[in-house]
């Protein structure tokens, strides 16, 4: 599951674990404003793992960790223990910045009591854990804080209470490396604000290297490296089984997503769907790893093997008839019931603003990237578009972006071994993929690649102000609908 | 037996833990594992005791024994068969309501001693949803209480043996069942501790014996409500073929199964919405059961 291994000879500074938000091996950099994801293993300072952990792979990873790094001693601790390092970690990147020091005092405090999630199997009824938040809390605000009458009168006329409080950067529902501080007026958010604190303004051009947002999928950076590479020759059929796992990994994204969303509203059935629908996406994913390598899409000659192939059709036919299931309960009125009507972006301020991505097509607005590839053309493409622009037009049009994704990869499988002749990649400045957020962008410079995802701020701005005035739980779950990343990529 | 004695109900409140973890877990779908359940039980027994920096420390450290105790006092009126139950009292029924009316200040110090804000957060959903969902428990009770005459459960459950007050008062069974599923804390209502939004909420500080006793007396809970439903609605241990006893336990594990089957079936409801229909649906419906079962009573049970 966690796509590196001891045989490489270089690890790579993010462990992504495609069921899962981010598994990130970081350090800090005492010159930057904040944290860094590192390529020096020697700087490992702590791991950001997803909250709450899968049991399941709980000892791969800590397994690998202990292969990939033996000199690291933070390594060694049981992975519930790491996360904890990362508040002490912060803490150092903190004395030259006021900000980031006051946010590791709340992330301290809570990393002293112990959780680590080995109380939340024992005593919680569903999925999401009742206890079990991997002993990040998160309400960061203090006693002092939260008696404080400010004086100001609520919406309803009341003076309430002010309370400050800071979720993040390493407790669900807020991906890794997302800092969300919060002020409570009662129960109503009263104003939010949103930062990444992970940077990534270029990717180191290498084999196995870190992809362009380390929150998504690894064949991404594979397709951009390779696009972006000049002289590539044109391939057959490696470039549609690129696209299989690019369409794989946007549905495997989109359904983590919404796992995690689940997880948030407290709904077993929908966790338990959205498991059932990645497993044949995850195992047809392996199923072409043994074609093309372990931790890169094949740009040049494939050995199909029959076997393989069969297994690959058959896991995306399981994986077209879950996410039709999944379809059909996100089409009921229990999502309507959390979702419709909150943290409505129109039409119109999500083209001021500069959305993109599923967000922006869920107000109705902005396109996709792979409208302009003609493989995609040829495959019949169409991109999904959703209407209202509220949280459950988001999760909806996810959900249909995933159930076209899998007919996609279905589609370009068909291509691949029946030895259709794929295009090469076009030689252009920038390369643009569109990606499970939005488009990413990639332009070689000397060793580097260059990369850009447009719209990113924008929309932890627009999500900022959704949130505002919204009864907590509703805040989070709107928060939660815009599939937020921690990372800044670009200049 | 002719009646428990204390010692019995403790027993039965201890039992509870297994079984309901059981039900939990074949409702999840997931295969027991009780040698892991055992491990994270020796795990939190064996953690030390949060001490919250707030003033109200001793608030904090209260409410899990305040929580087991009203549990048990709940479990202690529930007839499990004739002759077979912890108190026997003439207003049996609104005893136990009275003890799930502990279950808030319980909340509340739990929410208020941790000195979180998100804990406080949830102290306050609970008192706001406890105070919309009392008086349908309340007219519920009197309901079905009404063709019996009666507020003793066994009364109650007599007043059944032709027909359960399921199939005479479905409304009344209704505006039950959501109620009890949010005194027990329990999805689609687990607004205090609300896992993915609160954060373990009111219970997120506690640590070691404390959190043990928030977990037994949930399930406790659960075997309570689950219990007395069996006796109000589904007739309690009144069916033949099988003992009395029998009966009654499969009754009480249905009803558990399906409050925990919910659970797993619905998202966590929105405050907002948990209030809105409590307020504006529940309540005067419960006074309609109310009028529905007077009219039952003088047609049917004179």
């Amino acid at each position: 599951m966690v796509l590196a291994s001891a045989a490489r000879s270089t690890a790579s500074p993010a462990l992504i674990v495609p069921d899962e938000q981010s598994w990130l091996v970081w350090g800090f950099d005492p010159a930057s404003d904040g944290l860094e994801p590192v390529l020096d293993w020697g700087a490992v300072r702590g791991v950001l793992v997803p909250d709450p952990m899968p049991a399941v792979l709980g000892a791969p990873l800590a397994a690998c960790l202990s292969e990939l790094a033996p000199t690291a001693p933070v390594m060694h601790r049981p992975v519930s223990e790491l996360a904890r390092s990362v508040a002490a970690a912060e803490e150092d990147v903190g004395h030259g910045n006021d900000r980031a020091h006051d946010h590791a005092n709340h992330r301290h405090g809570h990393g002293d009591h112990g959780g680590g999630g080995d109380h939340g199997d024992g005593g919680d009824h569903g999925d999401g854990g009742d206890h079990g938040d991997g002993g990040d809390h998160g309400d960061g605000g203090d006693h002092e804080d939260m008696m404080a009458i400010t004086g100001e009168p609520s919406g309803d006329g009341l003076v309430m209470e002010s309370i400050d409080v800071s979720l993040g950067p390493l407790m669900s529902p807020m991906v890794a490396g997302l800092v969300a501080e919060v002020t409570l007026d009662g129960d109503v958010v009263a104003q939010c604000t949103l930062r990444a604190l992970l940077r990534q303004p270029a990717v180191r051009l290498k084999p196995g290297g870190p992809p362009p947002d380390p929150l998504e999928p690894r064949a991404w950076a594979a397709v951009l490296a390779s696009a972006a590479a000049a002289g590539e020759p044109p391939d057959t059929a490696g470039v549609w089984l690129r696209m299989v796992r690019v369409e794989i990994e946007r549905a495997t994204s989109h359904l983590a997503w919404l796992r995690s969303l689940a997880r948030l509203l407290g709904w077993g059935e929908l966790v338990k769907a959205t498991r059932v629908a990645v497993a044949p996406l995850l195992a047809a994913q392996a199923s072409l790893a043994r074609q093309g390598g372990a931790d890169r899409v094949s740009v040049g000659a494939v050995a199909i093997e029959p076997g393989d192939e069969l297994a690959a059709v058959r896991e995306l036919e399981l994986a077209s008839e879950a996410l039709a299931r999944l379809q059909r309960l996100c089409a009921g009125r229990r999502l309507a019931s959390r979702t419709a009507g909150r943290g409505v972006v129109g039409a119109a301020e999500a083209r001021a603003a500069g959305l993109t991505g599923p967000v922006a097509r869920a107000s109705g607005v902005g396109g996709d990237a792979r409208s302009e590839d003609p493989l995609y053309r040829e495959l019949g493409f169409e991109p999904v578009s959703g209407q209202g622009g509220d949280a459950l037009a988001r999760t909806l049009l996810r959900v249909a972006e995933s159930v076209a994704a899998v007919e996609l990869a279905r589609g370009s499988l068909a291509h691949a071994y029946s030895g259709r002749p794929g295009r090469g990649d076009a030689q252009a400045e920038w390369v643009t993929l569109e990606g499970p957020r939005g488009p990413l962008r990639a332009r070689r410079v000397g060793d580097c690649l260059r990369v850009d995802a447009p719209g990113r701020e924008a929309v932890l701005r627009v999500a900022s102000r959704a949130a505002v005035g919204l009864e907590w739980g509703s805040a989070l779950v709107v928060l939660a609908s815009f599939d937020l990343s921690g990372w800044q990529v670009g200049p | 037996m002719s009646y428990f004695t204390p010692l019995a109900v403790v027993g039965l409140a201890l039992a509870a833990a297994p079984g309901v973890w059981l039900l939990e877990q074949l409702v999840a779908g997931q295969r027991p594992a009780p040698g892991r359940a055992l491990r994270d039980l020796r795990i939190m027994l064996g953690s030390p005791l949060q001490r919250p920096e707030s003033c109200d420390s001793a608030l904090f450290h209260l409410a899990p024994s305040l929580l087991v105790l009203a549990s048990v006092v709940a479990l202690a009126t529930v007839p499990w068969a004739p002759g077979f139950r912890g108190i026997d009292l003439q207003a049996g029924a609104l005893l136990f309501v009275a003890a799930l009316a502990y279950v808030t200040p319980a909340m509340v110090m739990a929410g208020w001693g941790a000195g979180r804000p998100l804990a406080v957060l949830g102290g306050f959903r609970w008192v706001a949803l406890m105070l919309a969902y009392a008086m349908p428990l309340a007219m519920v009770i009197t309901s079905v209480a009404a063709p019996a005459g009666s507020l003793r459960p066994t009364d109650i459950v007599r007043v059944q043996h032709a027909v359960p007050m399921a199939v005479a008062q479905p409304l009344a069974l209704a505006l039950w069942l959501p109620a009890v599923t949010a005194v027990c804390f329990l999805p689609p209502f687990d607004l205090p501790q609300a896992g993915g939004e609160l954060f373990g909420g009111v219970f997120a500080e506690y640590r070691g014996l404390d959190l043990a006793l928030v977990a037994l007396a949930q399930r406790v809970l659960l075997l309570a409500v689950s219990g007395m439903t069996a006796a109000l609605f589904l007739a309690g241990w009144e069916w033949p073929l099988l003992p009395p006893a029998v009966w009654m336990g499969l009754k009480t594990a249905a009803v558990a199964w399906l409050l925990l089957w919910a659970g797993r079936r619905f998202p966590r409801v929105a405050v907002d919405r948990a209030l809105s229909l409590a307020w504006r649906v529940a309540n005067p419906l419960s006074m309609l059961a109310i009028v529905y079962a007077g009219l039952l009573t003088l047609l049917f049970y004179r």
